[in-house]
């Protein structure tokens, strides 16, 4: 057989196993290509397997390719769950990685060759298939016709392709695995989140209990306690009145997702509006001036991009620099699947190490006497675009100002 | 229809007796004379709607500050069964509750509930309920 017309076809092949995630979608079609290729009478593949009751190691056949004329041995039930002990005459080499090749008629008398003699096979060869340095399975050829004996071309062809199916299955497990631990970590995600909400939930009814009588200690009694009473009254209080508000914010933080949002058209400059109005006062105190310079139309789920942009102007204002005018800027580009948004300043900006914490829950990088919050801003900005499919990032230089970058899906 | 120079009537279904200490507080704060009944379980607020209803119990409260999450009948329901009735569901409902959950609000509302407010209570937000409810049938 010409080498270099094995060699398309084994290019072939291997392009089929690439084609599908599955191997179990390629393997008919490369067991035909074979087939007709060597001319053999019988392809099949055979898998060692786990009983799941007993624990013992069985094998079963899987797939079958037969050429024209000969008997399909597929649906033979006497070829589903075997002990392996009955392969055991050749499994030994296949565990050695080595080929099992035989002329029946030459084989010793007892059960192997009479199991394949009652299939009318002449000659056989079979090929292992390892995953893991651990036998999983293999591949057979019967001949039915004439006592075959293969040369070594045709060998090195057959164990390029056991070789490709190995490593097909071996993606194909690796992908199956990959899919179950997502999975896994999405009901584990969910879990904490609905934890996560369940308790900032809750806390809150306590919580009321606390400030709600401390208020009203303070205000019906506040004759009957001395300088220092007051004090611990106003420590207890503020603690209150600062857990109120991580409570809120992590509550805040928990419910992104929870309602389902939809898509709307709307002008970007009506958003900005809106925002504009909801920072009113803090935007007045500093003057800031906040300028959109592409004032188009999109498409976009309104509610939550509202939230984004106010929390990116609110934290634009927040870390400007305490001798400058606060100036943002907004801007959307069009890419081919996605809303490019940038909002920059001219504020402190943030060392590019800091870059990876920034978006974490209740992470500051700095003291809340310098800027007072909670430090979920950003972590509940980056959740919201996340949840939406989209990108959060930002470029950032110390002392010159800031722009977060983000996108979204186009519609 | 209660008038501003008459005693208020006040009917609190709330299962939480630190509420219930913190809300008659606030009212204080309303500086209207209000008479405080408490009920702290929703099958006891049933029992209780139901003697008006049969006109077993003659007093009828000129307002029903209701909690939702309440034991045994929870607040929803207690405002289903008012709504059944013609002359409970005459009777002004305020919702007072720590959810400020969308469902909850919107359930409120199809149940005519005319104020919705979140714990604590707000005296402000109280006294604009007020006077929503006079406005209405003044």
């Amino acid at each position: 057989m010409a080498s270099d017309k094995l060699l398309q076809l084994n290019f072939e092949i291997i392009t089929i196993f690439l084609e599908y995630q599955d191997w179990h979608k390629s393997i008919e079609r490369v067991f035909d290509l074979v087939g007709k290729q060597v001319e053999v009478d019988r392809i099949y593949y055979w898998d060692i397997h786990i009983d799941p009751i007993s624990g013992d190691e069985l094998t079963s056949q899987r797939f079958e390719w037969v050429k024209n004329g000969i008997e399909p041995m597929i649906d033979n039930p006497e070829l589903q769950n075997l002990p392996i002990d009955i392969a055991a005459d050749f499994l030994a080499p296949l565990v050695l990685r080595k080929p099992f090749e035989s002329i029946i008629r030459e084989l010793p008398d007892g059960q192997t060759k009479e199991i394949l003699q009652s299939q009318d096979i002449l000659s056989i060869l079979v090929l292992p298939i390892f995953l893991d340095d651990k036998l999983y399975g293999f591949i057979g050829f019967d001949d039915c016709t004439c006592e075959r004996v293969w040369n070594s071309t045709e060998l090195d062809f057959l164990r390029s392709i056991t070789s490709n199916l190995s490593s097909a299955i071996h993606r194909h497990l690796s992908i199956v695995k990959l899919e179950e631990k997502t999975a896994e970590l999405k009901v584990i995600n969910s879990e904490l989140e609905q934890f996560a909400y369940v308790a900032s939930h809750d806390l809150q009814e306590p919580l009321r209990m606390v400030s709600g009588f401390l208020e009203l200690f303070e205000k019906k009694y506040h004759n009957l306690v001395d300088v220092e009473g007051k004090m611990y009254i106003d420590f207890a209080v503020s603690g209150a009145k600062k857990m109120k508000s991580i409570i809120k914010d992590l509550l805040e933080y928990a419910r992104i997702g929870r309602t389902k949002e939809s898509i709307e058209e709307f002008e970007l400059s009506d958003l900005l509006n809106n925002v504009k109005s909801l920072l009113s006062v803090k935007i007045a105190e500093k003057q800031a001036e906040i300028v959109l310079k592409t004032p188009i139309t999109i498409q976009s789920w309104r509610s939550p991009l509202n939230q984004v942009i106010m929390n990116l102007i609110d934290n634009a204002i927040k870390y400007a620099k305490a001798d400058v005018t606060p100036y943002i800027e907004i801007e959307v580009a069009e890419e081919v699947h996605h809303l490019h948004f940038k909002v920059s300043d001219n504020g402190i900006g943030i060392d590019e190490k800091y870059f990876p914490k920034i978006f974490l829950i209740f992470q500051r990088l700095h003291s809340s006497s310098e800027y007072n919050g909670s430090g979920v801003g950003l972590s509940v900005t980056k959740k919201i675009i996340d949840n939406l499919g989209g990108k959060i990032w930002l470029t950032s230089t110390k002392g010159v100002g800031t722009c977060f970058h983000f996108l979204l899906p186009k519609f | 229809m209660w008038q501003a120079q008459n005693i208020m009537k006040i009917l609190l279904i709330e299962d939480n007796e630190g509420d219930i200490i913190l809300t008659r507080e606030k009212l204080r704060e309303g500086r209207i004379n209000i008479e405080l009944t408490c009920l702290t379980d929703g099958e006891k607020a049933i029992d209780f709607l139901t003697e008006i209803k049969t006109l077993t119990s003659t007093v009828i409260p000129d307002l029903i500050l209701l909690d939702i999450n309440l034991p045994k009948v929870n607040g929803h329901e207690i405002m289903e069964f008012i709504k059944m009735d013609t002359l409970l569901s005459t009777i002004p409902l305020f919702v007072l509750t720590s959810s400020d959950n969308a469902t909850d609000i919107e359930l409120a509302k199809e149940n005519n509930a005319i104020h919705y407010l979140v714990k604590p209570l707000n005296i402000t937000d109280f006294l604009a309920g007020i006077k929503k409810i006079n406005s209405a049938e003044g």
